[in-house]
């Protein structure tokens, strides 16, 4: 991957840590790449429930992905502890597309990086819904 | 999805089966996005082990 497409910390405006964990490597000694996609379902979702309100038990929309991609620049292993970094590069009526970043700690660039595409739906009809105001509001604190 | 080009069947000259499993689904109860790239990853070590010889 050339220089140049590789993210850097300061151009996502919301972190959250993630602890790797012993089942994340694979027998190759690296975190493998499917769990990468699983660091991007944390932090979303952890920043749609704190930031956003979202209640993924009983709100009447849910966020269902409909694209996902990652580049990989370094590898990964347990026990690191990592930082994803977050920000929204697109806002629509019902959809978002999320932009991650992949950190070592304290690292400046990406060891991943990739995005995210949630539409939202109604609950009960699977039909594409409104963001909610208060995840709308979450999400444009983000948006670059 | 504003992506076109769907695939079809014959597309594909190479397919196995998968059976998904209880902890495919999340709490929405779908397969979880991320399950499946690990269905991408047992087709391409299938493909390798079984066609390619590679252990």
């Amino acid at each position: 991957m050339s220089k140049e497409n590789i993210e850097t910390r300061d151009r996502y405006p919301h972190f959250l840590s993630i602890q790797t964990r012993w089942s994340d490597n694979d027998i190759y000694g690296h975190v493998n790449n499917v769990t990468y996609y699983s660091y991007f379902d944390t932090v979303v979702n952890c920043f749609l429930i704190d930031q956003g309100g979202l209640d993924i038990e009983t709100d009447s929309v849910i966020g269902v992905a409909v694209e996902t991609m990652c580049k990989f620049n370094k590898p990964l292993a347990y026990p690191e502890v990592l930082e994803s970094g977050l920000r929204v590069g697109k806002l629509g009526n019902s959809s978002v597309r999320y932009e991650i970043g992949i950190f070592q700690e304290g690292a400046a660039e990406a060891a991943a990086m990739g995005h995210f595409v949630h539409v939202f739906v109604d609950r009960a009809t699977g039909k594409p819904a409104p963001i909610p105001d208060a995840i709308r509001s979450a999400l444009e604190r983000i948006k670059v | 999805m504003s992506d076109p080009t769907r695939q079809t069947r014959k597309d594909f000259p190479y397919l196995i089966q998968i059976p998904t499993r209880w902890s495919d689904n999340d709490m929405l109860g779908h397969v979880n996005n991320v399950l499946y790239y690990r269905y991408f990853e047992a087709i391409v070590v299938r493909f390798q082990m079984e066609e390619a010889g590679i252990d």
